[in-house]
C-alpha cells in the first residue's frame, strides 16, 4: 500500500528549497473518509471524520523538524519517515457518529483546517473506527521514499 | 644497556615464565639496534667449562649446581645480539633454581632482583613487568604449565607499567596468550593484572589463561582481584580489555573498572571504553563477578557466570553508567548458591550525593538464569540525583527464580529521586517461579512525591511468561506480575504498552490468599497506550485471584480485552472467571467443543502469543488444542482490520503501516521542453535537463520536512569530465572543478535563492503530476582571458549548496554541456532556462 502525494507537494517542495517561499510552518495529519487526488489542494475538498472523543479538526498536528520527521539518504534512495502519531479515542470512539477514517492525509498548516494544503495520503485499509480507549498510532511509518 | 640475568633465590616458584616477546624500544643495547627479543640463548658454565646450552626465551635448570655461571644472549628479530650480565648462582637447599630476565631494562628496581617476583612483590610491585612505553605492545605466551604463587597479600602477577612506582601514561598494550594445554596462574590473593593509576589504562588481552584465585566456599573473603583497571583521571582512555576462552575464578571480582568516573562525574571526553567477553566462565567471586563505573560498548557473549561456590550477595555484573551494552547468550548458575544472592545484572552507581545511575542502549538478550534470587536491577538509588534508563531491550532471556524479580526498576525508595524509564522493552521473556511468594515479574519505584522529573515514560512490555509452580507466604497474593509503586503522577499517561503476557500458576493445595495478582500499586487505566491479551490461569481447583490490588484498573480491564474477569468483582473465584488453558481437553472453540468453554469475553485470549506458545508444551493433545484449530479466529496478533466483528468492540485499530513514494525525478522520458546551453559565442540547443543528485533530494526533503540545512544561496559550478557527476555525486571535492580564474570563481558563482532565479513553475508539462521548476539564464563571461584558465574545459554545470568550504559544497543538480567548452575572452558560457521536473515514481 504506498501514499499517494499530491502536485502541490511536488510545488512546495521545490518553491521551499529553491525559491525560499511557501515554506510550511508545521504539518498535519487528518483522518478522511474518502481518498484525495493529485489535484487535491486543501483539506476543505475531502469529507473528513466527525469530531470528538479526542479527534479535533484538522487532526494531530506534526511539528516540521526532526522530531516530527526523519530523513534517511542512501544511494537512490531517499526515505521520510513520520514520527508517531496517536489518535486516542477517549469518552467515546472515533467517530462519534458517521462515516470511519479510511485515508490520513498530510497537510500543511493554517489556521482554518479547511483551507490546509493536502500533500500526501495513505489508505487505512477497511474504513474502522477506533473504540473508545484504543489508539490508532503510526509509529515510524514511512511516508514517503523520494526515489531517484 | 645490558639486559641482566636475575637470580632468583627461595623462590616457591616452581614454573618460569614460559616466553616473553618485548617491543623494548626503550632499550639501548650496546651491541646494535635491539628491538624485539626474537630467541635467546642460555650457556650455562662451571669453572670455565660449558655444561648445558638452552635455545629459547623460556629455561628451567632443575638439575644446577652451587657456582653455575650462567651466560645469557638475546637475539632479536633482524639478528642483532645483546648479551646480558653473567650470573653466577647459588643454589639454595630444597629449592628450583629460577631465572627472571627484564629483556629490556636489565633491571626493573623492583623486587624481582632480589628476591622471587613471584613471591615478595608488594602492593607497587609486579612479578612481571615491561619497561615499555604507551603505545608498545608487549605479548606474553604462556605454556600449558601451572604457576602457583603460594603467599602474596598484596602484589599482582603483571602490571604494565613504565616503572615500579611512576608512570603516569599507561596505554601498553598486553597480550596474554595460552600457546599449550591449560596455563593456570593462582595467584592465592594477589592481583592477577592490574594497573593502579595513570591517564591512561593499558589495553589487555587475555586468550584462554586461567586465573584462580584463593577464595573458596564459605572462606574469608579475598581482596585480590582478577584484573583491575584503575585509570582515575578524567579523559583517560580504556580500558580495551578482551577476555577470550578464559577461565576466572576465586577473586574478590573478575573485573573492576575504576573509571574515570569513579569520583561519580561523568567526563565526555573520557574514553573508557570496549571489555570484550567471549566464551569465558566466571567462578566464584567474594565480591562480584564484573564491577565498574561507568563505561561505554562492553559486550558480553556466549559467557557463563557462576557462583556455584560462592556464599555472598554479589551481583555478577554491577555498574553506576554505561553506555552501549550487549550482554547476550549467557547463563548465570547461582543454584549452589547457598542464599541465591546477587543480582545478575545491578545499575547502582550508590546512595552518595550526586551518585547517579544511569543506562542507555542496553540490551540482554537470550540469556538463562538459574537459582536466582535477583534479576535484573536499575536501582536508581541516588537520594539526591536523577537516574535513568534509556533504550534497553530485555528480549528472550530465561531465569528460573527463587524469588525475588526479574526485573525491576527504582529499588530503593526515593521521595524525589527516583529512575526514568524511557524506552525500555521487556519482551519474550520467561520467569519460571518456584518456593517462594510475594515478589514480581517486574517492579517499578516511582517516587512517592509527584514533582519528581523521574518519570515511567515509555514502557513495551510484551509476549512474556511468568509460570508459577508453588506460591506460599502469609502475603495476601502470591506473586504479581507488574507492581508499580510511587506517585501515579510519576507514570506518563500512555506510557506502559502491555500485551500478550501470561501468567500462570500450577498451585494446586492451598496456601496464599490469592494465587495470582495481575497487578499492584498505582496505575490507572489512563498509563495504558495499549494493552490487551494478557491473561492468568491456574491450575488450582478454587483459588482466589485478582487482576489488581490497590488499584483501580477497571476502565484497563474492560476497555483493553484483558476480560478474564468476567465478574463485577475484582476478586473472583478462579474457576468461575478464569479458564486453565493447559488443562485437558481445553477447548478454545467459544460455542462448541467438548472441553472446558469461554465464553465470548475470552475471545482475545486467543490472540495472546503467549498462550499460544504454552498451550502445546503443556497439553500437547493433537486437535483441541491446535490453535489454529479453530478457524473462526485469526491467527494473527496483528490484529487486521478483518477481525472487525469478529472479537468483539476491543478490536485494536491497526497500526498505520502505509508507505508512499515519491519519485523526483530530472529526467523523465518524453521531455521536449527548450532546453539549452548556451556555449561559446551563442547558445545552442542540446535537449538536456538537470538531474537531481540524490543529494539534491534528501536536501529539498530535509528542509521541507525537517526545516534543516537551508542554504542561504546557490552556487553553480563548472567541472571537467574528469570525473563525471552522477546521482551519487555527493560533493563538489568529488569532481574535478575547472581551473578558476577570469570570470570564474572557485566553488562556482553565485546564485540567489530568489523567485527570479528559479522563475517559473508549471504542472503537467511532462505528465499529469509532474512539475518543473526553471532556472534563469545563468551567465559566465570570460574577462581578461578564457576560462578556464589553463586545463580541461567545463563538461558539466553543477547547481552547489552554500558550504563555506567550496570542496564540501553538497552537489544538488548537474548538467551535461555535452563536450568540453571553453570561453575565449569576452565571451560567455551561458546555462539557461532548464528545468528540474519532479514525476511521480512509477514503479
Amino acid at each position: 500500500m504506498s501514499a499517494q502525494t499530491t502536485k502541490l507537494l511536488k510545488r512546495r517542495l521545490q518553491e521551499c528549497f529553491f525559491r525560499n517561499s511557501n515554506s510550511p510552518s508545521s504539518f498535519f495529519v487528518a483522518l478522511v473518509v474518502s481518498a484525495p487526488t493529485a489535484d487535491t489542494q486543501t483539506l476543505g475538498e475531502l469529507t473528513q471524520i466527525t469530531t470528538g472523543n479526542g479527534y479535533s479538526d484538522g487532526g494531530v498536528a506534526l511539528t516540521r523538524d526532526a522530531v516530527g520527521f526523519s530523513v534517511a539518504e542512501a544511494t537512490g534512495l531517499i526515505t521520510v519517515t513520520i514520527s508517531n502519531i496517536l489518535f486516542t479515542a477517549s469518552g467515546g470512539p472515533i467517530p462519534p457518529s458517521g462515516s470511519n477514517p479510511g485515508f490520513a492525509v498530510v497537510t500543511g498548516a493554517g489556521a482554518t483546517p479547511a483551507n490546509r494544503e493536502v500533500y500526501a495520503w495513505f489508505s487505512l485499509g477497511t474504513p474502522t473506527a477506533i473504540p473508545s480507549g484504543q489508539t490508532l498510532t503510526a509509529s515510524n511509518s514511512r511516508l514517503f521514499l523520494i526515489d531517484g | 644497556m645490558t639486559a641482566t640475568i636475575t637470580s632468583i633465590a627461595n623462590a616457591t616458584w616452581t614454573k618460569n615464565v614460559r616466553g616473553y616477546c618485548f617491543h623494548g624500544r626503550t632499550s639501548t643495547p650496546a651491541s646494535g639496534s635491539l628491538w624485539q627479543v626474537q630467541t635467546a640463548v642460555w650457556f650455562v658454565s662451571l669453572a670455565g667449562v660449558v655444561t648445558k646450552r638452552h635455545v629459547g626465551l623460556e629455561f628451567v635448570h632443575a638439575s644446577r649446581v652451587d657456582g653455575e655461571r650462567i651466560d645469557f644472549l638475546l637475539v632479536d628479530a633482524a639478528g642483532n645480539i645483546e648479551w646480558a650480565t653473567p650470573v653466577t648462582t647459588t643454589v639454595p637447599t630444597g629449592y628450583d633454581l629460577e631465572y627472571w630476565v627484564n629483556a629490556t631494562s636489565g633491571s626493573d628496581g623492583g623486587p624481582g632482583s632480589s628476591g622471587s617476583p613471584f613471591q615478595t612483590f608488594t602492593a607497587v610491585n609486579a612479578a612481571i613487568r615491561a619497561n615499555a612505553s604507551p603505545g608498545d605492545e608487549v605479548r606474553v605466551h604462556w605454556s600449558g604449565e601451572t604457576h602457583t604463587i603460594t603467599s602474596p597479600t598484596g602484589g599482582q602477577v603483571w602490571r604494565p607499567y613504565t616503572t615500579a612506582t611512576g608512570g603516569t601514561d599507561l596505554g601498553i598494550r598486553v597480550t596474554w596468550t595460552n600457546i599449550s594445554g591449560t596455563a593456570v596462574i593462582s595467584v592465592n590473593n594477589g592481583y592477577g593484572v592490574v594497573n593502579m593509576s595513570g591517564a591512561h589504562a593499558s589495553g589487555f588481552v587475555n586468550d584462554g589463561v586461567t586465573f584462580l584465585g584463593a577464595y573458596t566456599t564459605g572462606g574469608a573473603s579475598v581482596t585480590g582481584e582478577a584484573i583491575s583497571w584503575q585509570a582515575q583521571t578524567a579523559g583517560g582512555e580504556g580500558p580495551n580489555v578482551t577476555l577470550l576462552d578464559c577461565e576466572i575464578t576465586g577473586f574478590h571480582a573478575v573485573f573492576t573498572a575504576a573509571s574515570p568516573l569513579i569520583a561519580h562525574s561523568y567526563v565526555a571526553s573520557g574514553e573508557f571504553d570496549w571489555l570484550i567477553c567471549e566464551g569465558c566462565t566466571f567462578g566464584s567471586t567474594s565480591a562480584y563477578h564484573f564491577n565498574w563505573d561507568d563505561g561505554r560498548y562492553y559486550g558480553f557473549y556466549n559467557c557463563t557466570f557462576e557462583d556455584s561456590k560462592g556464599d555472598n550477595t554479589g551481583s555478577s555484573m554491577r555498574f553506576a553508567r554505561q553506555h552501549y551494552m550487549s550482554v547476550t547468550n549467557c547463563t548465570f548458575d547461582r543454584t549452589a548458591n547457598p542464599s541465591y544472592g546477587g543480582n545478575v545484572i545491578r545499575i547502582n552507581g550508590g546512595e552518595a550525593t550526586g551518585a547517579w545511575d544511569y543506562g542507555q542502549y542496553l540490551s540482554f538478550n537470550g540469556n538463562i538464569g538459574y537459582g536466582l534470587s535477583e534479576g535484573i536491577e536499575f536501582d536508581g538509588a541516588g537520594a539526591t540525583s536523577d537516574n535513568s534508563v534509556r533504550g534497553v531491550w530485555i528480549e528472550g532471556n530465561i531465569f528460573s527464580m527463587i524469588n525475588g524479580y526479574f526485573v525491576s526498576f527504582g529499588g530503593f525508595a526515593g521521595t524525589t529521586h527516583q529512575m526514568d524509564v524511557v524506552e525500555v522493552r521487556i519482551t519474550n521473556n520467561a520467569e519460571f517461579l518456584s518456593n517462594t511468594s510475594a515478589n514480581c515479574m517486574i517492579l517499578i519505584s516511582c517516587a512517592s512525591d509527584n514533582t519528581s522529573v523521574n518519570k515511567v515514560r515509555s514502557l513495551m512490555i510484551g509476549g512474556n511468561t511468568m509460570y508459577q509452580s508453588i506460591p506460599q507466604g502469609a502475603y495476601s497474593f502470591s506473586h504479581i506480575f507488574l507492581q508499580a509503586q510511587g506517585h501515579v503522577d510519576n507514570y506518563v499517561d500512555g506510557s506502559i504498552w502491555m500485551r500478550s503476557n501470561y501468567a500462570h500458576c500450577a498451585w494446586t493445595t492451598g496456601g496464599g490468599q490469592y494465587a495470582l495478582c495481575w497487578m499492584y500499586g498505582v496505575l490507572t487505566a489512563a498509563k495504558f497506550v495499549a494493552s490487551e491479551r494478557n491473561i492468568m490461569s491456574s491450575a488450582a481447583a478454587s483459588p482466589t485471584w485478582r487482576w489488581t490490588e490497590l488499584i483501580d484498573l477497571a476502565a484497563w480491564r474492560t476497555a483493553s480485552g484483558n476480560t478474564l474477569d468476567m465478574s463485577s468483582s475484582q476478586t473472583g473465584n478462579i474457576t468461575a472467571d478464569m479458564v486453565d488453558v493447559t488443562a485437558a481437553g481445553f477447548d478454545p472453540t467459544p460455542s462448541a467443543g467438548t472441553g472446558p468453554q469461554v465464553g465470548a469475553g475470552l475471545a482475545g485470549l486467543f490472540y495472546s502469543d503467549a498462550v499460544r506458545m504454552l498451550r502445546d508444551p503443556f497439553a500437547p493433545t493433537a486437535g483441541s488444542h491446535e490453535y489454529d484449530a479453530t478457524p473462526s479466529f485469526v491467527p494473527d496478533p496483528t490484529f487486521a482490520g478483518s477481525e472487525t466483528g469478529t472479537i468483539g468492540a476491543t478490536i485494536p485499530v491497526p497500526t498505520m503501516s502505509a508507505s508512499g513514494l515519491l519519485l523526483i525525478n530530472t529526467s523523465a522520458s518524453g521531455a521536449t521542453s527548450a532546453n539549452s546551453v548556451g556555449r561559446v559565442q551563442g547558445p545552442t540547443s542540446f535537449g538536456t535537463k538537470w538531474t537531481l543528485t540524490d543529494r539534491g533530494k534528501y536536501r529539498l526533503a530535509r528542509l521541507f520536512f525537517q526545516n534543516l540545512d537551508e542554504p542561504a544561496n546557490f552556487y553553480i559550478g563548472l567541472v571537467t569530465n574528469a570525473v563525471i557527476p552522477s546521482a551519487s555525486t555527493i560533493k563538489l571535492a568529488d569532481l574535478t572543478e575547472i581551473a578558476a580564474g577570469n570570470g570564474y570563481t572557485a566553488g562556482g558563482n553565485s546564485l540567489a535563492r530568489t523567485l527570479a532565479n528559479f522563475d517559473d513553475y508549471a504542472e503537467s508539462i511532462i505528465s499529469p503530476k509532474a512539475t518543473t521548476i526553471f532556472f534563469s539564464d545563468i551567465l559566465i563571461t570570460a574577462t581578461g582571458e578564457s576560462i578556464p584558465v589553463s586545463g580541461s574545459g567545463a563538461s558539466y554545470a553543477v547547481l552547489l549548496d552554500d558550504a563555506v568550504t567550496e570542496a564540501d559544497r553538497d552537489v544538488l543538480a548537474y548538467l551535461d554541456l555535452g563536450s568540453p567548452i571553453t570561453a575565449t575572452i569576452g565571451n560567455q558560457i551561458k546555462v539557461f532556462n532548464d528545468g528540474v521536473t519532479f514525476d511521480d515514481y512509477t514503479a
